[in-house]
This record gives structure tokens, C-alpha cells and sequence, in this order.
């Protein structure tokens, strides 16, 4: 991988396969009918945005789309490990997706001024998609933190597990000066992160939920005493966790010294992605060559 | 005064379609009024009416059914099969697989 | 007017060929046969979406992932359809998601079975939505008016998930010989179950569904127009199918078929099919496990 247009081109398509590939698992799962068609949707728009980012890759690798979404061996993928992470719960599911489609709406912004010609065209089209995505995610994110004690409380859960992560989307590229420096990437990864800490901090103090970046979650409060007066204690299971990397400066989030959850650039996975490459792309490379 | 639209189905097996509106006070009246100003030729078999402050419009329109390629979604996407089927077909027939057997229309 | 005359009545618009809306007056016995069946019809969507999604992580191509996702999209698209008519004969949706998980309604037996390979994709997509194709084209003269205006939309729908369907058997049936055995296996394994789909051979003078025009054709006519639409498309692309007794019987302008094992039909039937348990243990638990989400549906929010 010389062309580090290439790198860059990989890194943002494998976040949207692997991303669309997961989503998809919910297909037919989802407990509530229309949302399922919702999150579909999502999902195939995520894949067919990956598709139309390979197009372009392949112009420069020389496979084919299907030989680098399904060809590739596994340390050969660039995806953000957040993006490879099981959907867990539905809770889970919607904090990631809010988180994602954020970073994702960040980054497609700044491409959109790229000296990349093919790229800008492309990413054009994606952010019409995206726009929905957004409205969608911070719809479910107003619903689930305002909503109900139980959603309320597994969606805090799941945003303190996926934060950290989720802040590895911008981990630097492998020949990122370089990108900087032809203005084919425009803004740096540091500096698009700081962005979109900026407006994920904002949002999460606006529901009081920025607990979730400041300290993990709260101690939930334990099983209640059935006693005329009652009694309750607060579980000790707390998990009094700043989320790494993460500073407040003047009222404001920021990224600060290391990166959790990162190595997906460089092609270091977790331990969920040699199952989800191994379904994904087992097929494809049992019949090489053959048409379906 | 209200804004109502106004919405007809055709025959019992159509849905509902917006066919214009009417301006009245209240409910009463917008239904007395949707039935001569919109069925009097008998255009259709069943009426609704609902107040415009009640219906509202999705956001960005131009995108629904989405913006990137779709067209595995849509009968556009398959209009290739039909010709495919005769190819293959032929090439199978060619190569001797296909199985023999009476058939509805008397071709074996 | 009493109630037999009410019904007398209403049987007479049915045979006249009227239809019925949801806010009409109808016999019991109507509604239920009507609630049943669209239930029935809802779930089987629903749980059809399962055998078909499990090849969505692994289809080979990015499109063919793309469109089985849609197309199984769809079948929860026809759920929703399905249920929310449903609800409007009387009984919710929660009601019927809650019958479903644990067991107390039916869904379709084509949907009890594993999918092997892809090859069961490509059956499942031309074989099996072409004979629902059949039975569904067969619902659009149906006297109940909502169940119409949906079939309308589901069998179009319907009609492209066939083109998908049938593109990608043509794919394996022209393509190596490891795809062709695919799909020679899978139609091996499918035929029964497709055969069971059709139903066993029924007396139509006690089938209430056609009594009340609900349906409008019998099973054995459903099976016939499948045999004459399928098996010389099948038999053109070189495949054979796993039924010594199947042959066209010119004199009668009949297909003859074998015994496609009812016994394993009414296993089925009753929820003892190789995947009925696995799936609706799955199906149960992430219904259990996600009460709360209801909850946000039904609009509970936490005072701030």
C-alpha cells in the first residue's frame, strides 16, 4: 500500500462494510417491526457507501470491489475497531450508531473540500445519506436518555463502553502528513476529533449524561429491601473510569495523550474480528473466480 | 378556517390517494363539503379527510428510497433475467443437461 | 335485525362478491377466520426473515449482500403491513409478537427448516416466493378489503424478489460445478417442504377461509399452477426433481406427485421442526430482553 490515497480510501471503506455488515445482523432481529426496516436501510446504505468508495479504490489497487470487501486477509482490513464490536443490545447498538454516524458526519465534511476530485464527487452523494443517519441516530439518542429508567440507564452504560473506542475513528493514518500535505485529506485526524468532541460533549451535558465522560458510569443503585421503610445501597461495582485520552479544558472535551480501542488503522483487530472476516468473506474465497 | 385534505380511494382494492382540499370551520363541514367537491362524477368509493396541521411532510423528500445505487431494490435492477434465462437455457441444452418430461403445453 | 340475519346478510354481500371493511359489521366467525389467517400470514413473514438472514453476513458479493439484506427487509416490511391490519380486526401487536415467541401461534412450515448453503438462498428466493407467489396472487380477490390493498403491494414486491431470485439460481446453475451441485442439493432438500406449503389435499366444502371468501382457491389448484410454472423451468435448467411419482398426465391435464412425507408435515405443524425451537428461543429472548424499548414505543419518558 504505497498510495497513501489508498490508505485513506480503505480506512473509510472498511468503517462502512464492517459497520453495514454488523447492522445488518439486526435484520429480521430488531423487536420493533418499522425499526427494523429503519436500521436496514442504515445498513445497506452503509455497505453500498462502502461499495462506492472502493469503486474508486480499485481504480488505484487494481482489484476488484468484491476481491478488496471480500478478498482481503484479515490484517489487510483498516476498519476502526468500534465498528467490528458485536451489536449487543439495542441500547448499545444506538449509542454506537450515534457515535459513528457523528464522527462520520465530522470527517465526510471535511473530505468534502479534498483535492481528490473522485473522492469529493463521492462523498458528495454519501452525505445526502448521511443526513438521515444523523436524524435517526439523535432521534433514538433523545429517546433513549430522556426515556424510560431501564433505557435510560443501558444506553448510559453502553455510551461509557463505546465512547473510548469510538474516539479511535481518528486515529492517525499511516501517511497522513502526506495526505495533509497534497490537502487529499484536509483537516487532520487530531483535528477532527477535537470537532466532534466538541459537539458529541455538548449534547451529552444537554441530557446529563456527561457523567459517561467524566467518570464512567454512575453506581447503580442496588436491589431494593422490601421492608416497610425500605433500604437500598449503591452496588460497589461502579466503574469509576475516566474515559482514556480525554481531558476538559475551558468547558470543553478534548483529546488528550493516548488512543483506547486504536490499532484498526495498522490493521490490529479484536478478538470479535476474526469471526465477523471469517463469515464475511468465507464464501467469496472458497470460489474464487466464480460468479453469483 | 382549516385547511383539510382530502383523500379517495378509487375502487375498495386502491389505496388511499390525496385528491385536493377544502377550507371549512370544523370536521362536519369539511366532510359535507370533500364529498360534492371532489365525488359528485363519482370518482371514488370511500372518502378521509384530516386537517393539514395534523399531516407533516418528511425531511429531505429527494432522498427517499435513498441516493446511492438502490437499483437491487427496484425491478430496474433485474431486467437482464428474463434474457439471462433463455441464455442459460440454451448453453444447458447445448451442453445436453436438460431433463426430459411431458409438459403442460405438449413440448418435450 | 338479529345476529342470524345480520349474518345471512353479510354472507350474501361476500357471494355477491362485495368487500369488507375493517369498520364494517361482520360475523364473528369472519373475524376470527380473518384474524387468524393475516396473523398467521404476519408471523410467517416475520419468522421467514430468519432462514433467509442468516446468509446476509456471508453472501459472496457485495451486491448480493446488498440485495438479500433489502429483500429480507422486505419480508419484515410485509410483517408490518400484515400486523398492523391485523391489530385492526382486535387484537395488538404486542398480543401477537407475545403468542408467537412462546409458541401459541402458526407460522408458515417452510420456515422450520436450516439453510445449508447458498444454494438454499437461490431456493428460497425463486422456489419458495414462487409458490407463495402463487397463494398470494391467489389472496388478491379476497372479500376482506385492507388484507386486498396490502397483498396489492406485497405480491409487487413479491414479484421482484422472483427476478432476484431467479437470477441468482441462473448464476449457479450456469456456473461451476460446486454451484450447480449447490443448488441441485438444495432443491433436494427443499421440494418437500415446498410440497407441504401447498398444504395437504383438503375438502374445500368445509374449509371456512373459502367459506367466507377469504381465500378463493383450493390447495390442490394453488399446487397444480406451481408444477406448471416451475418444474419445466426447472427440468430447462438441468435440474431434477426429487419425486420418482411427479409426471404430467395428458389426459387429465394433471400433475400426478408422490407422498412428500405428511407425517413430517404434522411434526412441523405442531412446532417440532428442526429449527421451530432454536428460532423462537431466539426470537423470545431478544423479545424478553428488550421490554424496555416498548416502553420508549409507548411513549414513557423520564420527567426532567
Amino acid at each position: 500500500m504505497s498510495d497513501p490515497r489508498l490508505t485513506l480510501l480503505l480506512a473509510l471503506a472498511d468503517d462502512e462494510l464492517v459497520m453495514g455488515h454488523r447492522l445488518s445482523e439486526w435484520t429480521g432481529w430488531v423487536p420493533y417491526v418499522e425499526e427494523d426496516l429503519a436500521m436496514s436501510s442504515i445498513a445497506q446504505d452503509e455497505m453500498g457507501h462502502a461499495r462506492a468508495l472502493f469503486e474508486i479504490a480499485a481504480t488505484i489497487d487494481g482489484r476488484d470491489v468484491d476481491a478488496l470487501a471480500l478478498g482481503r486477509d484479515a490484517d489487510e482490513y483498516r476498519n476502526a475497531v468500534i465498528c467490528e464490536r458485536p451489536n449487543r443490545d439495542y441500547a448499545y447498538t444506538a449509542a454506537r450508531h450515534y457515535l459513528y454516524d457523528t464522527a462520520d458526519a465530522v470527517r465526510l465534511e471535511a473530505l468534502q473540500a479534498s483535492t481528490f476530485k473522485e473522492l469529493v464527487e463521492v462523498v458528495g452523494v454519501l452525505r445526502l445519506e448521511e443526513r438521515y443517519h444523523g436524524d435517526h441516530a439523535r432521534v433514538w439518542f433523545e429517546r433513549l436518555s430522556t426515556g424510560p429508567v431501564e433505557a435510560r440507564q443501558r444506553f448510559a452504560g453502553a455510551m461509557s463502553e463505546a465512547l473510548p473506542e469510538a474516539m479511535a475513528i481518528f486515529e492517525p493514518l499511516s501517511g497522513e502528513d502526506a495526505l495533509l500535505a497534497d490537502g487529499t485529506l484536509p483537516r487532520s485526524g487530531e483535528d477532527m476529533l477535537a470537532t466532534w468532541l466538541a459537539t458529541i460533549g455538548t449534547d451529552l451535558e444537554a441530557v446529563g449524561l456527561d457523567a459517561v465522560l467524566e467518570s464512567g458510569s454512575e453506581p447503580t443503585v442496588g436491589e431494593m429491601v422490601p421492608t416497610s421503610s425500605g433500604a437500598s445501597e449503591l452496588t460497589d461495582d461502579a466503574r469509576p473510569l475516566r474515559v482514556p485520552g480525554l481531558a476538559r479544558r475551558d468547558g470543553s472535551w478534548v483529546h488528550a495523550g493516548e488512543f483506547s480501542g486504536a490499532g484498526g488503522r495498522q490493521g490490529r483487530h479484536s478478538d470479535d474480528f476474526p469471526a465477523l472476516w471469517e463469515e464475511m468473506t468465507g464464501l467469496y474465497r472458497a470460489h474464487r473466480g466464480a460468479t453469483w | 378556517m382549516d385547511v383539510w385534505e382530502v383523500f379517495s380511494r378509487r375502487t375498495a382494492d386502491d389505496p388511499l390517494v390525496h385528491v385536493g382540499a377544502v377550507k371549512a370551520p370544523d370536521l362536519e363541514l369539511a366532510l359535507v363539503l370533500a364529498r360534492e367537491t371532489f365525488f359528485r362524477h363519482g370518482e371514488g368509493v370511500d372518502c378521509w379527510v384530516g386537517r393539514r396541521g395534523d399531516l407533516h411532510r418528511v425531511a429531505q423528500p429527494e432522498t427517499l428510497g435513498g441516493v446511492t445505487d438502490k437499483s437491487y431494490r427496484r425491478a430496474d435492477g433485474y431486467v437482464g433475467v428474463g434474457a439471462k434465462l433463455k441464455r442459460v437455457r440454451d448453453a444447458l441444452a447445448a451442453r445436453g443437461l436438460t431433463v426430459d418430461g411431458e409438459r403442460p403445453d405438449g413440448k418435450r | 335485525m338479529t345476529y342470524e340475519e345480520r349474518t345471512a346478510e353479510f354472507k350474501a354481500r361476500i357471494d355477491a362478491g362485495e368487500k369488507v371493511e375493517a369498520t364494517d359489521w361482520m360475523p364473528d366467525s369472519y373475524r376470527q377466520a380473518a384474524l387468524k389467517f393475516i396473523e398467521m400470514h404476519a408471523n410467517s413473514e416475520i419468522m421467514g426473515a430468519l432462514p433467509e438472514r442468516e446468509w446476509i453476513p456471508r453472501a459472496p458479493t457485495l451486491r448480493r449482500k446488498l440485495s438479500l439484506t433489502a429483500k429480507v427487509q422486505d419480508e419484515v416490511g410485509h410483517a408490518q403491513i400484515l400486523y398492523r391490519i391485523a391489530e385492526d380486526l382486535g387484537k395488538s401487536r404486542e398480543a401477537m409478537f407475545d403468542d408467537l415467541v412462546n409458541g401459541r401461534t402458526k407460522f408458515h412450515n417452510v420456515f422450520h427448516y436450516p439453510t445449508k448453503s447458498w444454494g438454499d438462498i437461490a431456493v428460497i428466493g425463486w422456489l419458495i416466493d414462487g409458490a407463495a407467489l402463487v397463494t398470494q396472487h391467489a389472496l388478491l380477490g379476497c372479500s376482506y378489503a385492507p388484507y386486498v390493498r396490502a397483498m396489492r403491494r406485497i405480491c409487487a414486491e413479491e414479484s421482484l424478489h422472483l427476478r432476484h431470485g431467479e437470477d441468482m439460481t441462473l448464476e449457479l446453475c450456469s456456473g461451476t460445478d460446486a454451484q450447480r451441485e449447490m443448488f441441485q442439493d438444495a432443491v433436494n432438500r427443499w421440494w418437500r417442504p415446498i410440497m407441504h406449503f401447498f398444504g395437504p389435499p383438503s375438502n374445500p366444502e368445509k374449509d371456512v377461509l373459502l367459506y367466507w371468501g377469504i381465500k378463493t382457491r383450493s390447495n390442490e389448484d394453488l399446487r397444480q399452477e406451481f408444477f406448471t410454472t416451475y418444474v419445466p423451468k426447472l427440468w430447462d435448467l438441468g435440474i431434477t426433481v426429487p419425486d420418482p411419482a411427479l409426471r404430467f398426465e395428458e389426459s387429465t391435464g394433471e400433475w400426478e406427485w408422490g407422498d412428500p412425507g405428511w407425517d413430517d408435515f404434522w411434526q412441523v405443524v405442531k412446532g417440532n421442526g428442526p429449527m421451530t425451537q432454536t428460532r423462537l428461543t431466539w426470537r423470545k429472548a431478544m423479545w424478553d430482553s428488550h421490554a424496555w424499548m416498548r416502553d420508549v414505543f409507548a411513549g414513557i419518558r423520564r420527567v426532567a
